[in-house]
């Protein structure tokens, strides 16, 4: 289990990280909020890239900047922008990092090998890396961070620049290995934490909002969600009034869906939340 | 540590500047013209005829030689000789006058250490140097020749901060510190395997710069390689060293002083990559100090206290063994007489293993900020 106590960021007067809380078990975690509200500096803490100014992180009830070493073993990390030194090979990458991750020499080629093949660079893996495209850079970033088979798994943005299938194979890769170990992600696609994460974790402005499942969470803006097909003309007025609001296309029609405590229009009609209402709902007036 | 060797070869700026070098050593070497090395070298084989002459007898011999000369080619060298017999008879009497004048300070020293340094100086200038071979004086030459060059230095030093800039910066550049940094081994292990693949790079580098460098004196001045087991005595720019040294020895010892001269960029380079994320600037930065340190030198020349504290401080004077050969300097350690040289390397390996220390204690923090990282440093000083 992992446990983040107080964890408090600051930098100056501002707080990136406000005396975070939460609990994690095994399972797939997202990591859900604005730009700025202090996902990636709540990864680089729990990575080591970062000391906090105050609280800890415990794992299995163990402070993770005293276990040091041993907790770095456990961890394994996909950055957002994942840079490589462009005249090593993939192969040449796998086998640097499986060195510093100090995996066993003797089966270190044929676990590089598996997961060059999990991630469908078997074919490029005596290539450059500067000839690889973002997707494959990404894809390699992946690869990389399971090398020392780990017991936490962050990922920053992983399917960004990923084509469809490739989000798809990430999902179900992702999903098989949640089973043994926690694996914590953030993104901006909706999407793949519908389809894969077990809890959700709304972050903002340093603080936590609320964690628990899409079906939970979804549940509390349960009544709050409309959808309206305004006029031509009153468009632009109810997306000014309303911004937690968004556009759909359904039948060749375009409707206004709105995310409002109260019924917004005369002519609106409650419908299903889904989690990207959640986020509007949360983040709605900073995030448009 | 072949990783770290392969960041830090395969750039195309090492080549670059390695290539340039190449072509500028080969432009030196073609810039004197070959007909003046053959005459000196006519000129040093015939003098083998008068070696066991003193200098004077040879160099009224060659008087008359030259008195009844009429070719142009025969005076040239007749001239060369003429003046390599007078510069010899010099060295004798000054050596002469030198050894006199120890005798004579013996007899009235008043310190034990005095006398100590004194009759070790007196040790080394007795020792008798039987070595005669008609191309010594060749490489007295070859080596004359070298040391008035000194850019060869500076363009070892140019090229070993080009090859260690990138040692801690590739990291920040690439991105892969957010990888290497929370990995097992973390960043003790990567901050060792660093500085141990830098002193390896500058030994190799070290090696290769002095080979490549009395290769081609001996190509150029057509030098037998018998020499190498002669004493570096025998070249005349050095017949007072006091170091009892083979020609090998020294170029082994000069690729020696080289590496460590390659440690301290290494050290250098390490500390200013804790405040500079750029190879660019590092570089910059090894650079600056080192003209800063040479132009020292040179605008203090003429003061002989600050010449030597320099020069004590070892830094990026030994790379040109040469300055601690042709003197005898000693200092005082607790009563002993200590040579130069070997302070000089005291004193930069003790300046390596300060800023190694405070390297590795800036860099193994986990912080972000560069305030936070010196602010921190102060503290787990504390």
């Amino acid at each position: 289990m992992l446990c983040f106590n107080g964890l408090t960021k600051k930098y100056g007067k501002f707080y990136a990280l406000d005396n975070f809380q939460a609990e994690l078990e095994n399972g797939i975690y997202a990591l859900l909020g604005p730009n700025g509200a202090g996902k990636s500096t709540l990864m680089n803490i729990l990575v080591g890239l970062t000391a906090q100014t105050s609280g800890e992180i415990l794992f299995d009830g163990k402070n993770t900047e005293q276990m040091g070493e041993e907790f770095r073993a456990k961890i394994g990390y996909m950055p957002q922008y994942p840079g490589f030194y462009p005249e090593f090979t993939a192969m040449e990458l796998m086998r640097y990092m499986a060195d510093m991750k100090c995996y066993p020499r003797k089966q270190r080629d044929e676990r590089c090998l598996t997961l060059l093949e999990s991630v469908n660079l078997t074919e490029q893996r005596d290539k450059k890396i500067k000839t690889f495209s973002g997707g494959m850079r990404q894809r390699l970033g992946l690869a990389q961070a399971l090398i020392n088979k780990p017991e936490i798994l962050v990922l920053d943005e992983p399917t960004a620049g990923l084509d469809p299938k490739e989000r798809v194979r990430f999902r179900n890769m992702v999903r098989k290995l949640s089973e043994q170990m926690t694996v914590i992600f953030c993104t901006h696609i909706v999407s793949d934490i519908e389809t894969i994460a077990k809890e959700v974790i709304l972050i903002h402005h340093g603080k936590l909002i609320q964690q628990g499942s899409i079906p939970i969470l979804i549940e509390g803006i349960q009544g709050k969600v409309w959808e309206l097909i305004p006029d031509a003309d009153a468009f632009e007025k109810l997306l000014e009034q309303y911004p937690r609001s968004s556009l759909v296309s359904r039948n060749m029609q375009t409707v206004i869906r709105i995310v409002h405590d109260e019924k917004p229009h005369k002519d609106a009609y409650a419908c299903e939340p889904v989690l990207e209402d959640v986020y509007l709902y949360q983040f709605g007036d900073d995030s448009v | 540590m072949k990783y770290e060797i392969k960041k830090l070869l395969f750039r195309k700026e090492v080549w670059i500047v390695f290539g340039l070098s190449i072509i500028a050593v080969i432009i030196l070497n073609l810039r004197e013209p070959w007909e003046s090395i053959d005459t000196i070298k006519s000129a040093h084989q015939k003098t083998a005829e008068y070696y066991y002459l003193s200098s004077d007898e040879a160099e009224k011999r060659i008087t008359e030689q030259l008195e009844q000369s009429d070719s142009e080619t025969d005076i040239n060298i007749l001239t060369q000789m003429q003046i390599s017999a007078r510069n010899y008879r010099i060295q004798e009497e000054n050596m002469k006058s030198l050894l006199a004048d120890m005798y004579y300070k013996m007899n009235h020293v008043s310190t034990d250490f005095e006398r100590r340094d004194l009759e070790h100086a007196i040790k080394q200038y007795n020792r008798k140097i039987n070595y005669r071979l008609c191309d010594s004086k060749q490489l007295h030459i070859a080596f004359l020749w070298l040391n008035d060059f000194e850019w060869f230095h500076y363009l070892f030093l140019l090229i070993l901060c080009t090859l260690l800039a990138p040692l801690f910066a590739v990291e920040s550049e690439s991105g892969m510190y957010q990888l290497l940094f929370i990995s097992e081994k973390g960043k003790k292990q990567l901050f060792q395997n660093k500085i141990i693949s830098g002193i390896f790079c500058s030994a190799c580098f070290s090696l290769c710069y002095t080979l490549l460098t009395f290769v081609i004196l001996w190509i150029r001045f057509g030098l037998s390689f018998q020499l190498l087991s002669a004493p570096i005595q025998c070249a005349e720019y050095y017949k007072n060293c006091p170091f009892s040294m083979s020609v090998l020895t020294f170029l082994l010892l000069t690729a020696v002083m080289r590496t460590i001269v390659g440690t301290l960029i290494t050290a250098v380079t390490a500390t200013a990559s804790c405040y500079f994320n750029r190879t660019a600037i590092v570089f910059g930065t090894t650079i600056g100090i080192s003209c800063v340190l040479i132009l020292l030198s040179r605008a203090f020349e003429n003061v002989p206290a600050i010449k030597l504290f320099i020069k004590r401080l070892g830094l990026f004077y030994l790379p040109i063994l040469g300055n601690y050969l042709t003197e005898y300097e000693t200092v005082n350690v607790c009563g002993y007489p200590v040579e130069q040289l070997w302070l000089s390397i005291a004193c930069t390996c003790t300046i390596i293993l300060v800023l190694l220390s405070f390297a590795y204690t800036l860099y193994t923090l986990p912080v972000r900020t560069k305030r936070e990282k010196v602010k921190r440093c102060f503290v787990s000083m504390d």
